[in-house]
């Protein structure tokens, strides 16, 4: 059977896809919708949404095309879609909010060509962060710099630093909270 | 609590959640819940966010020196 999914935007992909593709899509959906749904009614807190948002899950994952990868682990790979979806909702809505209540507009900071102006900026945020990775802890320092800079994972560095993943996890944040906060002034 | 201390107590909170969502498909369903929660809590919680994306991006175009122990960059 093939309820939902064969509805609405999705409907119109389903023309570009193979009968095979189809099949593999129609069991994720049979396998996982409740669960999706489950999960969209947790974080929405009401259930009027959950099938749209559900719908755009889909229609992503298809967009997506990563078989292999929603095969692996299909319901963290859902879950995780979901949950961008919802984060995009969230900073629309806040945008919405602030256009409405004639607040500051604040772009998002991505900028395809950088003007000479915004080239500055970058420049002495540069400036910042370099004075803000001196002024951190000789630990903090050292395990932002083995994260950031020599890709260690927090779990290899834990066992390389004799700690636990947990105290790893912290100094990180606490790092990169700390950088991001020099940065404040800038923006 | 200060206006600054608050402040940087949620910059704290999202970079917390930054790192985590770097392995998003780890996260537990609880955990995703408690991100959405979070983020639906206060407007400044996404730009907080937002933020401290681009800081980890901007960390990442410095480039070490070789006496890379001290944080030293090349400038």
């Amino acid at each position: 059977m093939n309820i939902n999914f064969s509805r609405g935007k999705v409907h119109s992909l389903n023309h570009s896809l193979s009968l095979k593709e189809r099949e593999f899509y129609q069991s994720i959906y049979k396998n996982h919708h409740t669960a999706l749904c489950r999960f969209l009614f947790r974080v929405l807190k009401s259930q009027d949404n959950v099938e749209d948002v559900a719908q755009g899950v889909y229609l992503r994952i298809v967009r997506q095309n990563e078989p292999d990868k929603l095969e692996q682990n299909p319901r963290s790979y859902l879950f995780t879609i979901a949950m961008n979806l919802v984060r995009d909702n969230i900073r629309r809505e806040n945008t919405r909010r602030e256009v409405s209540q004639g607040q500051q507009y604040i772009d998002d900071g991505v900028s395809p060509v950088l003007s000479p102006e915004n080239q500055v900026k970058v420049h002495q945020s540069m400036v910042k962060l370099k004075e803000a990775i001196k002024q951190l802890s000789s630990t903090h320092r050292d395990i932002l710099i083995l994260h950031r800079f020599h890709n260690l994972t927090c779990r290899e560095i834990a066992s390389e630093r004799n700690l636990s993943l947990r105290s790893v996890q912290r100094f990180l944040s606490e790092a990169l909270a700390y950088c991001q906060s020099k940065l404040r002034l800038t923006r | 609590m200060t206006q600054s201390k608050k402040l940087l107590k949620k910059e704290l909170q999202a970079a917390t959640w930054h790192l985590e969502l770097q392995s998003a498909q780890e996260m537990t369903e609880d955990r995703r819940v408690d991100f959405i929660n979070w983020l639906g809590e206060d407007p400044s919680h996404e730009e907080l966010l937002n933020n401290s994306e681009l800081c980890w991006t901007l960390l990442g175009e410095l480039e070490l020196t070789e006496n890379n122990d001290m944080g030293e960059f090349i400038d």
